[in-house]
C-alpha cells in the first residue's frame, strides 16, 4: 500500500522535474559529460584531432567531453553505434568524408547518410599521390600516360577508405584502370611502396611531411596534391590543377550527432566549434600535424557529404565496390 | 652509427638521469607487468589507456612510462600461462604448453625464472641490435613484400603438425576453426561483410584478445569450477628453483637461446607483425631442432626459452622500422607513433638526425626497462605463485570479472563481453573433447595474415602463383615449411606412432 503511495508521489515529482526543468535543461545544453566516440584506435589522425579539441571544447562547453576509441571495419563500427546513441546531443563522433556517405554504399553498416545530423567540418587535408624516389615517372602525367599501356598497382589506407576513393575517382575520370592492392593503414601501403609491391602510394597530404629531410631527401616523390592551390606544408609540389588535371579532393574530418538531436544543440555545438576551429592557437595546434582548419556549419557540411556520395556512386559501380 | 653525434649521447644520457624518469619508469613496469598478467588485459591495451595520460608529460617522461609498460608487457602474459595455463596475452600461448606442464610437475618456478631472464636476453639482444645496425635492418625489412609474408606466415602455421602429436587431426581442425574464426567481419580486401549474421558489432571481426580470453582463460575456469578439488588441478608444491641454475640452463641451450632472440628481433622489424608470430615461430623452430630426449608439451625448458626469448626480442625490433622509416613494427609500436607525435616529435626517416638525443634517450630507456623489469619479475615471482594457494572459488570468480573488464576495454562494447563467454564455452567443449586450444589461437592470430598476404600478392601478380617459388627468400621459407612437415610427419614419426601403443 505504502509502496504504491511512495511510486505514485515519486512519479509525480519526476513529472513536475521534467515540466519544469525539461525547458531549463535544454536552454542550459549542456548539463552532463558528452562522449565522443573516435571510431578508430588510439593515436591515429582522428584520435589526433579528437583529443586535440577535446579540451577546448570542454573549456568552451564548461563540460566534460568523455573520447571513447571504438575501432573496427574503418570506421564503421564506432559511427554505427553512434547511429543507435540516444539524439540528445550527449553522445558525438567524428566522422570523415568515406565513413560518412561512401561506406554505407558498399556493404551493410547498420547505417546511411541519413543516420547522422551533421554539426561541423573540422580539418581537411588535400590527397595526394607519391611513387618511389626511383620511380620512372617524375609527374601525374607521366603516371597517367603509363597507365594507358600497362597495368600498374597502386595502395592506400584500406578499401574504401578517403584515399582509395579519391584515386578511384581521378582514375575513372581519366579512363584509365588500375590494380588496388589492399593496406591496413597509410603506413602499410608506404611498406607496400618502399618494397616495390606497388607501383604509387595515394594518401592524405598530412602523411608525406614527415618523409622529407630538411634538404628536401627522401625515399619518395610526391607526384601532386588535389588541392585548390599549391599546400603550404609542401610548397614545391604542385597540383593536380596545374599540371592539366581539374581534379580536387580533400580528407577531412567532421563532427556528427545522431539525426534527431535538437537544433539547438546542433547550434551549440556548432558554434563552440566555430569558435575553437577559427581560434589561432588552435589552428597553430593542428598545424603542427598538418591539417588544415577547415570549419564547415551542419548545411554546407551535409550538402558536402551526399555531394561527395553521388560523386563516388558511379565509381564505386565500375570498380565493382557498389553493394547491390 | 655516425648520425648521432656524441652531444646527443651526452645530452640524451642526461634527460634519463632523473629520478622523476626512472620513477615513470617504475611506474610503467609495474603497469605493464599488472596489464600483462591479468588474462585479457594487454601490453597494446595498457600502452592505449595510459596513451592520454602522457600528452601532458614532457616526450623523455611519456617515453618512460610507455617503455617501461611495453618491455614488462610483452613478459608478463607469461606469468598467468605458466601458473594457470590463461596466457595473459596471444603471445604466451606457446608458453603455456610447456610452461604450464613444468608448474605440473612442481618447477613453476624453474619456468617463471627462466621466462624472466629469456625475456631479459631478448630484450637486450634485440636492443642491441637497435643500436648498431637499425637502418640497416630496416631496408633488408622493406625489401619483402605480401610474397614474404605469406610464406612466413605459412611456417608458423605448419607448427600446428608440431604440436599437436597426440591427435594431427584435432590439432587441424583446431587450427582450421581459428582460420574460419579470423574471417569473420568486413573482408579487408573487398570490403564486404562475411559471416556477420546481420550484427554490426561483428563488422570489425572477432578480436584476437577476445577470443584468446574466451579460449583459455574462461575455459580454464569454467573446468576449475567443475573438477574435484583432489583432481589434477592442485599443483604439488612449487620447488623454488636457483636463479644460477636457471641461468646456467640459458648457457646450457645458448644456440637456442641466440637463434630465438634472432627470430623475434628480425619478426619485430616486419612491420605488421608481432610478438605472438615471434614466438610461435621460434617455437616451431625449437621443435625442428628438438633432440630425442626433450618433452616438448610435457614440460621441456627449452620450450619456454623459445617462447620468452623471441616474444620479448620484438621490443627492441618493432622499433627499428618506427625509428628509422617511421613504420611500426608491432602493434605497440603503432600506438606509439601517436604518442610520439603529440609531443610534437614527427616520427619519419628522419627521426633520428632530428632528435639524437631522444633517439639515445630512447635505447637507455629501453635498457633500464629490461633491468626494472627483472628487478620486479624476481620479486614478484614469489607473490605470484600465491595464485596457486588461492581456492577456486575465489580465483574463478576474479579472473572471469578481470577477463570482463579486459574484453570491455578493447573497443568500449558490452558485445566483446558476450563474444568472451561464448569462447569460453567453446574451449571448454574443446577441452573436454580433447582438442587443443593452441592451434585455434595459432590459427587466429596467423589466419589474417596469410588470408591478406597471399589475397595481395596475387592481385600483384594476376593470380599467377609461381611467384612464392620464383622469389629467394620465399622459396627459402616454403623448403624449410616442406622440411618440418617431413621432419614431424615423415617415415621416423610413423613408425614411432606404430612402436607405440595406442592412446587411451
Amino acid at each position: 500500500m505504502f509502496k504504491k503511495q511512495f511510486i505514485r508521489l515519486a512519479g509525480i515529482a519526476v513529472a513536475a522535474a521534467v515540466l519544469i526543468g525539461g525547458p531549463a535543461a535544454a536552454q542550459q545544453y549542456p548539463v552532463k559529460p558528452i562522449q565522443m566516440i573516435v571510431p578508430f584506435g588510439q593515436g591515429g589522425a582522428t584520435d589526433q584531432v579528437a583529443r586535440l579539441m577535446a579540451a577546448p571544447l570542454e573549456e568552451a562547453l564548461g563540460q566534460p567531453v568523455v573520447i571513447i576509441n571504438q575501432p573496427g571495419a574503418g570506421g564503421a563500427i564506432g559511427l554505427s553505434n553512434l547511429a543507435n546513441a540516444r539524439p540528445d546531443g550527449y553522445t558525438v563522433a567524428i566522422g570523415s568524408d568515406s565513413t560518412l556517405g561512401a561506406r554505407p554504399l558498399i556493404s551493410e553498416t547498420g547505417y546511411d547518410v541519413d543516420s547522422f545530423a551533421m554539426i561541423a567540418r573540422l580539418v581537411q587535408i588535400p590527397s595526394g599521390v607519391a611513387v618511389r624516389a626511383d620511380s620512372p615517372y617524375e609527374s601525374l602525367n607521366d603516371l597517367v600516360e603509363a597507365l594507358k599501356t600497362e597495368r600498374l598497382a597502386y595502395s592506400g589506407s584500406g578499401v574504401a577508405s578517403g584515399p582509395h576513393l579519391a584515386m578511384a575517382v581521378f582514375l575513372a575520370q581519366q579512363g584509365v584502370q588500375a590494380t588496388f592492392v589492399n593496406s591496413d593503414s597509410n603506413q602499410d601501403g608506404l611498406v607496400k611502396l618502399l618494397s616495390g609491391e606497388v607501383d604509387f602510394l595515394t594518401g592524405g597530404g598530412s602523411n608525406f611531411p614527415a618523409l622529407f629531410g630538411e634538404d628536401g631527401q627522401s625515399d619518395i616523390r610526391v607526384l601532386g596534391l588535389a588541392a585548390e592551390e599549391r599546400w603550404s606544408f609542401m610548397l614545391d609540389v604542385p597540383t593536380y590543377r596545374e599540371q592539366g588535371f581539374d581534379y580536387v579532393n580533400s580528407q577531412w574530418f567532421g563532427l556528427v550527432a545522431p539525426a534527431g538531436v535538437p537544433q539547438e544543440v546542433v547550434d551549440e555545438l556548432s558554434g563552440a566549434v566555430k569558435g575553437l576551429v577559427e581560434a589561432p592557437e588552435f589552428s597553430q595546434r593542428l598545424e603542427e600535424f598538418f591539417f588544415n582548419p577547415a570549419y564547415l556549419g551542419p548545411k554546407e557540411m551535409e550538402t558536402l557529404v551526399k555531394e561527395d556520395m553521388e560523386n563516388v556512386r558511379p565509381v564505386l559501380a565500375e570498380i565493382g565496390l557498389l553493394k547491390n | 652509427m655516425d648520425l648521432i653525434a656524441f652531444s646527443d649521447i651526452l645530452q640524451g644520457a642526461a634527460l634519463v638521469a632523473h629520478p622523476s624518469i626512472i620513477l615513470f619508469l617504475l611506474v610503467g613496469v609495474v603497469i605493464g607487468m599488472i596489464f600483462g598478467a591479468a588474462p585479457g588485459l594487454t601490453a597494446p591495451a595498457a600502452i592505449a589507456l595510459f596513451l592520454p595520460v602522457t600528452y601532458a608529460m614532457g616526450p623523455t617522461s611519456s617515453m618512460a612510462l610507455l617503455m617501461g609498460i611495453y618491455c614488462a608487457g610483452y613478459f608478463a602474459g607469461s606469468v598467468p600461462a605458466i601458473l594457470i595455463n590463461t596466457p595473459g596475452a596471444p603471445s604466451s600461448a606457446a608458453t603455456a604448453l610447456d610452461g604450464f606442464a613444468m608448474a605440473r610437475a612442481g618447477e613453476g618456478d624453474r619456468a617463471l625464472s627462466t621466462a624472466i631472464w629469456g625475456s631479459f636476453i631478448g630484450g637486450l639482444f634485440s636492443l642491441l641490435l637497435l643500436m648498431t645496425i637499425a637502418p640497416l635492418l630496416a631496408r633488408f625489412a622493406l625489401t619483402f613484400t605480401s610474397v614474404e609474408y605469406f610464406s612466413f606466415a605459412l611456417v608458423g602455421m605448419v607448427c600446428v603438425a608440431g604440436i599437436s602429436r597426440g591427435s594431427l587431426v584435432k590439432g587441424l581442425s583446431a587450427a582450421l576453426f581459428g582460420i574460419l574464426v579470423s574471417t569473420v567481419g568486413i573482408d579487408p580486401v573487398s570490403g564486404v561483410g562475411r559471416f556477420m549474421f546481420g550484427e554490426p558489432n561483428l563488422m570489425g571481426g572477432i578480436p584476437q584478445t577476445t577470443a584468446l580470453i574466451g579460449l583459455f582463460a574462461i575455459s580454464q575456469m569454467l573446468l576449475l569450477s567443475k573438477k574435484d578439488v583432489q583432481d589434477q588441478i592442485v599443483l604439488p608444491t612449487q620447488k623454488m628453483a636457483s636463479q644460477l641454475a636457471v641461468l646456467r640452463d640459458l648457457w646450457r641451450y645458448r644456440w637456442l637461446t641466440f637463434k630465438s632472440a634472432v627470430i623475434g628481433s628480425l619478426i619485430g622489424v616486419l612491420p605488421g607483425t608481432g610478438p605472438a608470430i615471434a614466438s610461435w615461430i621460434s617455437y616451431s623452430d625449437a621443435l625442428r631442432a628438438a633432440k630425442p630426449g626433450d618433452k616438448f608439451g610435457q614440460g621441456e625448458v627449452k620450450g619456454v626459452i623459445a617462447c620468452e626469448v623471441s616474444n620479448n626480442a620484438v621490443t627492441g625490433g618493432a622499433m627499428v622500422p618506427l625509428l628509422t622509416l617511421g613504420i611500426p613494427g608491432d602493434p605497440v609500436t603503432a600506438i606509439l607513433i601517436g604518442a610520439l607525435m603529440i609531443q610534437g616529435v614527427h616520427v619519419g626517416p628522419f627521426l633520428i638526425q632530428q632528435n639524437g638525443s631522444l633517439f639515445v634517450s630512447i635505447l637507455l630507456l629501453l635498457f633500464l626497462s629490461n633491468i626494472l623489469m627483472v628487478a620486479v619479475g624476481l620479486s614478484a615471482r614469489k607473490v605470484a605463485a600465491k595464485v596457486l594457494q588461492i581456492p577456486p572459488g575465489v580465483l574463478v570468480p576474479t579472473i572471469c570479472m578481470m577477463a570482463a573488464i579486459g574484453a570491455f576495454s578493447i573497443s568500449n562494447s558490452a558485445f566483446d563481453v558476450r563474444l568472451v563467454l561464448v569462447f569460453g564455452l567453446i574451449g571448454y567443449l574443446m577441452v573436454r573433447l580433447d582438442f587443443p586450444t593452441a592451434p585455434a589461437v595459432l590459427g587466429i592470430v596467423l589466419g589474417p595474415i596469410l588470408e591478406k598476404n597471399l589475397r595481395n600478392a596475387l592481385t600483384v601478380s594476376d593470380m599467377d602463383f609461381s611467384v612464392f617459388i620464383t622469389r629467394p627468400v620465399s622459396a627459402a621459407a616454403l623448403i624449410a615449411t616442406a622440411c618440418l612437415l617431413y621432419v614431424w610427419l615423415g617415415p621416423r614419426k610413423r613408425s614411432e606412432e606404430r612402436s607405440q601403443p595406442e592412446k587411451p
